[in-house]
């Protein structure tokens, strides 16, 4: 069977299971009434916060910016991990036991004030919306590629697609729907990782393959490590070395800051933290879900790295027309470009971007067969341009493995993406719908006219993140990286002033949030948008790169919130009361009951 | 050639010869889905039996839900309506291909001519499809059941109003020229009831003479009904209070007596003859014996057409006090004086109709002393002997162990509330579960006013922690809808179990929102109306989910009953129906409850977060 036929079956088969789960759970035949979602164990619990937590950034792209930028990406392995450990650890337990739901709801509450509630809205649209592109970047990558149609038609199919899962499905509510997912999804991500192991070094675990020899063609241990070969074979052309990094110490620290700041004040993943009716089945969850999270995590590394090998050698000073058939399907997606610069009908590949901008077709054919270029052509020798965000999606292709594989990595893409993108759609339309609506511009809203909001806001929320999803303004683990960055100077500081220090007032949180947030915004639309050719290390203020603003932002945010507290009235009594309530293990309150 | 059945209704109201040119005139026809068999506004040619298929009946001038009009099905009958009408008001399409038996429009006409009641059942099918159709749309504000009973106001004496100055011999002659068997004493706030008998038992142990005036007579405060209450609210009043007269109010003001024997007569029922077997009983057997008449008062109430959920309220009551009184006879009276016995679960809701499963619990005050071993065994027997009474009364004993034979559900005052705080804080399964049940309880004996405390206790735990609402109301999603994803039920052989479908979903969904707002009362349909003054529903809706509960109610009682009659535990039989077993009618009422249920159960994902 070829891989297009087998990616139907893959794709239209995980959906079907998905589905089938979801009706299954719903037609439970047990006499127990209320036992709703009893007996879901933490390892399966756990397995759903893991599904919910990687994005199809962290599917799709973050192997394939480890691939490109080599030492400088693990910037985004440190900060996601460390921040689902600070959420975990810090923050989560606290927020369960103040019985708010969303974020928007705790910060109304305990700055007892609308107008914090509506910042706080306000934010969490922001950092949904970012996000949710990047999902829909990725949902459209995968369907372009194997729908064998743009990389915009791409996108428009996986807004629909996400809608009606989200939306009208009701499948998000679903713990085994979301097992499911994970399990197609560490399948995808670590069968072709552990086949390209064997195939390259003989070790079967891809993270022990990773920092292993080479094997030659004959399969005899040819006593070269993969990144020794890496790095060799990257300055050739040109690059740096993969394995040093070119940014600079304060920026790679404050990109991770942002990064892990941000990930603990994800509304989206918070609410799944609520979503376990007890704290002690809610802490082992958690760990289960760190463990399932680490094993995609530590395979990504090897992963790019056996990419960018197997890329190099397969393309570099290879003819346009000897290359397999994954670089010309790529190409016809539109994610993967060349120009002929030295005529010589062959591929070279070398460090600078080889033309300016994103491909831009004109619609014919030149004389190899390639897509001709509009764009203008730089002066350096690289000709090939290929999209980060294919890496992972490509890889199995490009390493030669079986076609099922192939169609397997296509299911896996799509998982990633569904259950992330649906859960923020939720988010943003239940801050609409309920946060702003309800409780704020319009409290006598009928319940019926409320969840019409809800679908509207979603409805509109999936147009304006496809609109992204086509137009973005990077590559997708980047788009996520400045969601995560609007979420670290925003929410991270209120959250955790707000159970920590019960002095702070509502002034010093509405204060804190406006600065974090439009500072924030501000040097990112600056830097990516009005001023992209400015973006380099030596106009960024004190260094730091937009991505790792957030954590400036952040500061400021703590600055600004706590010199305005200190400057106005306290909060009320009964607000310093629950704070300090909060801290304090329930059972106690339970004991004197007796 | 298919023959149509004609041996029913309403054809049987033909006489052969007629049923003969029936048989003779009648064609058959096939048609594709998505056929119009009858356009709105078109003049009909033919009345449509259904063969095989199934059609649906629609507004055109609306879309969506709001067009639906009526869904048939095989052996189903429709055109009837507009043929007599001249023209077809809605359009009539095929759903699933169909075969039809056609009866000509002319041939129908001269059948009704030559039949009176034949045409008389279709002028009553017009007349009862008018009503469901206004009374769904909401043109009438309230339910069908104003339609089906009458309020107090129908059947209202005239008060006899006499001043405290007035003699008792005075009294006597006013109340023999009105005929009236009681009267009103005072003035204005301040009146009191007496009764003949009053007047007889203070003349005979001599606490008045003929001569004295009526002051210091007459039983405070006053027990009533509103004038607008439905006369089975008043007789639900008297089961529970034990009086056979109630004072009438309109706008605060009294505005006659509605007295028992009245409303007897409307109803004609054995109710009351039960409710006072059950308060004469003087000992287990007589009790027994009374106890025993309730299923029957059951079965009697819904032949004759009685709302199932007034059944349900009046047999409640009924129920509370049968267990009320077993509880008297088993436990010693100063048992009783410090402790309160709870009814939990259905029975505690008032929903349930036939004498099913002990649920209850028992409440001890704090600071007496059950705590010594051998204090807690003699308390440990004599819930054993109650529990041993109960079963005797008909009640079997509650397999999950939700009673007061089990010691875990007796327990005092400060140990309920330390319970409740560890049942709210852990908000496990488990948990969640012993919650909804303490949120369902209602005290039927001894000191009731012990539950309030309890009650109040799970409002402050509850009722403001956003997370542990969002656990509690995921319960009602957990079994899905037999609609199918755009329209109507499944396949027409499928069965629906109601108790999961329909049930359930609103009793807990309404359960979570009544523990959200704070809500006292524990029956459902209380509850909603509470909500609705509380204004966390709306009106319309609020009486679209207690329509929907009553008619899945009554799916459900019919196969109790059905599996009393054949000798089995009612607690045993299935609640699923088998939708073909139903009538056209029954199946449109089906349909539309499970969609009120679908759409209680998305307001109820977005209000408690469940999407997550």
């Amino acid at each position: 069977m070829d891989v297009q036929l087998l990616t139907y079956l893959f794709v239209g088969g995980s959906f079907a299971l998905y589905i089938g789960i979801a009706i299954w759970s719903r037609v439970g035949s047990t006499k127990e009434f209320y036992v709703a979602g009893g007996g879901v164990s933490p390892v399966a619990n756990g397995a759903a916060t893991a599904a919910d937590w990687m994005s199809a950034a962290s599917f799709i792209s973050m192997a394939g910016i480890i691939a490109y930028s080599g030492y400088d990406a693990s910037v985004y392995l440190m900060g996601w991990t460390g921040g689902y450990v600070l959420l975990a650890m810090l923050l989560a337990p606290y927020l369960r036991k103040f019985g708010k739901f969303t974020v928007p709801d705790f910060i109304g509450d305990r700055y007892y004030s609308n107008v914090a509630r509506t910042v706080a809205v306000i934010c969490v649209i922001f950092v949904s919306f970012t996000y949710v592109a990047g999902q829909m970047r990725g949902t459209g990558i995968v369907f372009a590629r194997f729908l064998e149609v743009d990389v915009d038609i791409g996108v428009v199919i996986g807004m629909v697609i996400v809608f009606f899962y989200a939306v009208l499905g009701g499948m998000k509510g679903i713990t085994y729907t979301q097992v499911a997912q994970y399990c197609v999804l560490i399948f995808a991500f670590t069968v072709p990782a552990i086949f390209l192991s064997i195939m390259m070094t003989g070790h079967v675990l891809p993270q022990t393959g990773f920092g292993a020899t080479l094997l030659d063609a004959a399969g005899n241990d040819s006593g070269v490590y993969l990144l020794q070969r890496l790095d060799q074979l990257v300055t050739e052309l040109g690059f740096s070395e993969y394995t040093s990094g070119t940014k600079s110490t304060i920026d790679v620290f404050f990109i991770t800051a942002a990064l892990m700041c941000g990930t603990a004040g994800l509304p989206h993943v918070i609410v799944r933290f609520f979503t376990v009716p007890r704290v002690r089945d809610a802490r082992v969850s958690a760990g289960w879900a760190l463990f399932f999270i680490a094993i995609l995590y530590t395979s990504a590394p090897a992963v790019g790295a056996f990419a960018r090998v197997n890329l190099i050698e397969t393309v570099d000073n290879t003819a346009y027309q000897a290359l397999p058939d994954w670089f010309h399907n790529w190409e016809n997606s539109g994610l993967i470009a060349w120009t002929d610069k030295n005529g010589d009908g062959e591929v070279q590949m070398a460090a600078g971007d080889p033309f300016s901008g994103t491909p831009a077709y004109t619609g014919e054919r030149g004389e190899h067969g390639e897509r001709l270029l509009s764009n203008a052509p730089t002066d350096n020798a690289g000709e090939v341009y290929i999209d980060r965000d294919i890496i992972v999606l490509a890889n199995p292709e490009i390493g030669n493995l079986p076609a099922w594989v192939v169609a397997l990595v296509a299911a896996g893409g799509v998982a990633a993406a569904l259950s992330t993108a649906a859960g923020l759609l939720l988010v943003i339309s239940s801050a609409i719908a309920h946060d702003l609506l309800k409780k704020q511009l319009k409290p006598d809203i009928s319940e019926k006219g409320e969840l019409l909001a809800a679908r509207i806001a979603a409805a509109v929320a999936i147009v304006i993140a496809g609109y992204f999803g086509i137009n973005p303004p990077g590559f997708v683990a980047q788009v996520v990286a400045f969601a995560f960055g609007l979420a670290a100077s925003s929410f991270f500081p209120v959250i955790l002033m707000g159970i920590f220090y019960k002095r702070m007032n509502k002034e010093g949180a509405i204060a804190g949030m406006l600065v974090g947030l439009i500072f924030t915004f501000s040097y990112i639309v600056y830097f990516k948008f009005i001023a992209p050719e400015a973006n380099t290390a030596e106009h960024w203020w004190l260094g730091v790169s937009p991505e790792g603003i957030g954590t400036l932002g952040m500061i400021f945010n703590f600055v600004t919130a706590l010199v305005v507290s200190r400057f106005t009235a306290p909060p009320p009594e009964s607000i310093q009361h629950i704070v300090e309530d909060i801290r304090v293990p329930r059972g106690a309150g339970g004991a004197v009951d007796h | 050639m298919l023959t149509a059945d004609l041996n029913r209704l309403p054809f049987t109201l033909l006489d052969s010869g007629q049923r003969r040119r029936l048989e003779a005139g009648l064609d058959l026809g096939y048609y594709a889905v998505g056929q119009v068999l009858l356009e709105s506004g078109a003049e009909p040619e033919n009345v449509y039996l259904i063969h095989k298929g199934e059609v649906v009946e629609e507004d055109p001038a609306l879309s969506g839900e709001a067009a639906w009009i009526g869904h048939y099905a095989a052996g189903d009958l429709f055109g009837a309506i507009s043929v007599l009408n001249g023209r077809s008001r809605y359009r009539f399409r095929v759903e699933q291909e169909a075969l039809c038996h056609l009866l000509p429009a002319a041939l129908f006409l001269s059948l009704c001519e030559g039949c009176p009641a034949f045409a008389e059942y279709f002028q009553q099918r017009l007349a009862d499809k008018t009503q469901r159709l206004l009374a769904r749309r909401g043109a009438f504000g309230a339910t069908l059941a104003g339609f089906m009973l009458s309020r107090v106001r129908a059947c209202l004496r005239p008060p006899l109003v006499l001043a405290e100055a007035v003699r008792v011999t005075d009294a006597a002659a006013a109340l023999r020229e009105r005929r009236a068997d009681s009267l009103l004493v005072g003035a204005g706030e301040a009146l009191g009831m007496v009764t003949k008998t009053d007047l007889l038992e203070a003349l005979v142990h001599a606490r008045v003479t003929p001569q004295s005036p009526l002051t210091g007579l007459g039983t405070r405060p006053l027990i009533g009904v509103d004038i607008d209450d439905y006369l089975f609210s008043a007789l639900v009043t008297m089961t529970q209070h034990r009086v056979a007269r109630l004072v009438v109010f309109e706008n605060g003001g009294v505005a006659g007596i509605v007295e028992l024997l009245d409303v007897l007569g409307q109803f004609s029922s054995r109710t009351h003859v039960v409710g006072l077997q059950i308060e004469q009983a003087q000992d287990m057997a007589a009790l027994v014996a009374a106890g025993s008449g309730l299923t029957a008062l059951v079965e009697g109430l819904m032949a004759q057409g009685v709302k199932l959920r007034f059944v349900m309220a009046l047999l409640s009551a009924l129920n509370a006090r049968l267990i009320q009184k077993a509880f008297t006879f088993a436990v010693p009276e100063t048992l009783q004086a410090q402790s309160c016995l709870l009814v939990l679960g259905s029975e505690g809701r008032g929903e349930q109709v036939l004498k099913t499963d002990q649920d209850n619990a028992l409440i001890l005050a704090d600071g007496e002393s059950w705590a010594g071993r051998e204090a807690a065994d003699r308390l440990t027997a004599a819930m054993q002997h109650f529990s041993d009474q109960l079963a005797q009364l008909g009640y079997p004993p509650c397999p999950g162990g939700i009673m007061v034979s089990n010691p875990a559900w007796v327990a005092s005052e400060s140990a309920w509330l330390g319970k409740i705080a560890r049942w709210a804080s852990s908000r496990d399964a488990e948990s969640l579960m012993q919650l909804a049940i303490l949120l369902d309880a209602r005290a039927v004996g001894g000191q009731v006013a012990l539950l309030d405390a309890l009650r109040e206790s799970l409002f402050r735990h509850c009722a403001d922690d956003e997370l542990l609402l969002s656990h509690f109301a995921r319960g009602a999603l957990r079994f899905g809808s037999p609609l199918r994803l755009f329209s109507g039920l499944r396949r027409r052989e499928e069965e629906v179990d109601v108790k999961k479908a329909g049930i359930f979903p609103i009793v807990h969904g309404v359960r979570t929102m009544a523990l959200e707002r704070r809500v006292t009362v524990t029956s459902t349909f209380d509850r909603l109306e509470a909500l609705v003054v509380d204004g966390r529903l709306d009106r319309a809706f609020a009486d679209d989910l207690a329509e929907a509960l009553g008619f899945f109610a009554e799916l459900r009682l019919r196969r109790q009953l059905a599996a009393i009659d054949t000798g089995a535990s009612p607690a045993a039989a299935t609640a699923s129906v088998i939708v073909s077993r139903l009538s056209g009618f029954e199946r449109d009422l089906l349909r539309e409850s499970l969609h009120t249920v679908r759409a209680f159960k998305q307001r109820l994902t977005h209000r408690y977060h469940l999407e997550y």
